[in-house]
């Protein structure tokens, strides 16, 4: 079992799948994902709605168990919960009894940190997202990009190595979006902590990855794995004028848009795919493009 | 960081919906009291049908020591009961919404002890108690511990899933999730409740009074409505009211200055 006081390496997925029991039936949600982070990557990970791509986060947290296959942290089995991790949501999961502030040292008060430290780190980071005077704030008092910027504080102030994104800034408007996008790809430059990001936005995957994951259905498994080659630091509005970014958002949207007619499955049960299926299912669309800008 | 619009909240506005929504209910009292009064004096009904409102005020202020001896009974009961409803409820309903088990088990009896008619329990209650305030106490705490356990229940369960799961990937225990997340996220479910059984106990007080007591506002009542001194029996029911409306202000007042959060988030909801 790996210490959190050791650095984060790797985490890996090994034919990893996942079925839970309801009323008497096994219903798969993963059927079978190999997949591999290594330290400082960004990786994306897209796919169909209800595809199982939180039941993927909350097993590389350790907060599930897989049923068939391992993940390893570091190389090792990962027991208990994910020692790395930090997770961040799709709606901000701010507590409304506790102010801006209150909320931004959650994280550190479930890992024991002494209050003055806590609160000293938190006001330095408060400033430099931009929440400088909002300390007293209450979470409905705030707009939907600094309520997700106070939950992205709170993340990042865990100091924990491997970020869990789980399609943080779905619920925004464009625009607030494409500025939280430019906020997160300029904060990750600082300390290229590893990050892995849902969505199902297949612009957002390739602006913020090195590497997108597109997930097939459910029950799902890795249907293609795109390196996105575009410089860092990365500015948003060059990347998304680059004629590379047209090119593999086209080939992506082509393999989501077949997938999802030939393989429309709503129980996720229906044709007796059990696990097993993936591997030989996957194709191998590795592809190396959009280098550069 | 590009600057964005921070909603502020209506404070004066409020002030003044609050104004309009009491002036209302006001009004309509003035007007149904004066109605009321001019019907009695009219001699279209005798006065032990129908006495007028300031006969009945006179006689509340005429007899108010023995008005005063009888609310205090019923005071008292329900000073008992209420809290130990309200221990009862969050024990069962906090046992409820964390044993998810308990949920399938226990569950259903506590919504069976709910279907007991109250009413028709109050006279075995005094058979086996007496005419003191035990039966009475009794009967307070099974009308309280009912809706702060199904408040607390749903409470629990409304915890949001996200922020544990933020807490458990961060090694946080069971017990700091329970007093930072759980606790206060069930608070305002606890807080309607709790106000739905501060109406309800002074009713249960008066039930379980009439079916046997030796004072307290039920027994007034009975008794001025077998002597035809129906003023005095308005009276009672006023001062019952009063107890009931009161506990439900004071659970109010509680509810701002516990869970402000709470109606503030409600008010931004509104607009």
């Amino acid at each position: 079992m790996s210490r959190s006081s050791d650095r984060f390496e790797t985490l890996a997925l090994k034919g990893v799948g996942h079925q839970f029991r309801a009323g008497g039936e096994l219903v798969p949600t993963i059927a079978g994902v190999d997949l591999e982070v290594g330290r400082s990557e960004f990786v994306t990970v897209v796919g169909p709605s209800g595809c199982g791509k939180s039941t993927l986060f909350n097993l590389a947290a350790g907060l599930l168990r897989p049923t068939a296959g391992q993940v390893k942290v570091n190389g090792e089995p990962l027991e208990g919960t994910n020692p790395y991790v930090a997770y961040m949501f799709q709606q901000a999961a701010l507590l409304e009894w506790r102010d801006v502030l209150g909320n931004v040292v959650l994280g550190q008060e479930f890992l024991g940190m002494p209050k003055g430290e806590a609160r000293a780190a938190a006001m330095e980071g408060l400033a430099e997202f931009g929440l400088s005077g909002f300390e007293r704030r209450r979470a409905w008092e705030l707009s939907g990009g600094m309520r997700q910027r106070v939950a992205l504080l709170r993340t990042y102030l865990t100091q924990r190595e491997l970020l869990l994104l789980d399609e943080p800034f779905g619920a925004l408007d464009a625009l607030t979006r494409l500025q939280m996008q430019q906020f997160l790809l300029d904060r990750w430059q600082r300390d290229q902590r590893t990050v892995i990001f849902i969505t199902h936005d297949v612009d957002e995957a390739l602006l913020l990855g090195d590497r997108v994951i597109v997930l097939a259905p459910r029950p799902t498994y890795v249907l293609a794995t795109v390196e996105v080659g575009f410089e860092r630091p990365r500015n948003a509005e060059e990347v998304l004028r680059a004629p590379e970014f047209t090119e593999l958002k086209t080939q992506m949207l082509e393999m989501l848009v077949v997938d999802s007619e030939s393989e429309v499955e709503p129980d996720g049960s229906a044709n007796g795919s059990g696990p097993g299926r993936p591997a030989e299912a996957e194709r191998s669309a590795r592809q190396d493009a959009g280098s550069g800008e | 960081m590009v600057a964005e619009q921070v909603p502020r909240d209506g404070r004066t506005r409020g002030v003044r919906r609050g104004l309009a929504v009491a002036g209302i209910p006001l009004l309509v009292l003035v007007v149904f009291f004066a109605v009321w009064e001019f019907a009695s004096k009219s001699g279209w009904q005798p006065d032990y049908i129908l006495p007028a409102p300031s006969d009945v005020a006179n006689d509340l202020w005429k007899d108010r020591g023995g008005y005063w001896d009888n609310a205090q009974t019923t005071l008292t009961e329900i000073l008992i009961g209420f809290p130990i409803g309200l221990v009862l409820g969050l024990v069962i309903g906090g046992l409820i919404g964390m044993v998810a088990s308990l949920r399938r088990t226990a569950y259903p009896f506590v919504v069976a002890s709910q279907s007991l008619p109250t009413l028709a329990l109050a006279p075995l209650l005094v058979l086996w108690f007496g005419f003191g305030v035990v039966p009475k106490v009794i009967l307070v705490v099974q009308v309280v511990f009912f809706p702060i356990t199904v408040a607390t229940v749903a409470g629990l369960v409304s915890v949001p899933q996200q922020a544990l799961v933020f807490g458990r990937t961060l090694g946080a225990g069971w017990w700091q999730l329970f007093v930072k997340i759980r606790v206060p996220a069930s608070l305002p479910h606890v807080f309607s409740g709790l106000k739905i059984a501060a109406s309800y106990a002074a009713v249960a007080a008066v039930i379980a009074e009439f079916a046997g007591a030796e004072s307290g506002l039920g027994a007034l009542m009975l008794r001025a409505n077998d002597n035809l001194q129906t003023e005095a029996v308005f009276g009672a029911l006023i001062l019952i009211t009063a107890i009931g409306v009161g506990f439900f202000a004071l659970m109010s007042l509680l509810e701002r200055l516990i869970v402000p959060w709470h109606e503030q988030y409600r008010k931004d909801g509104d607009r």
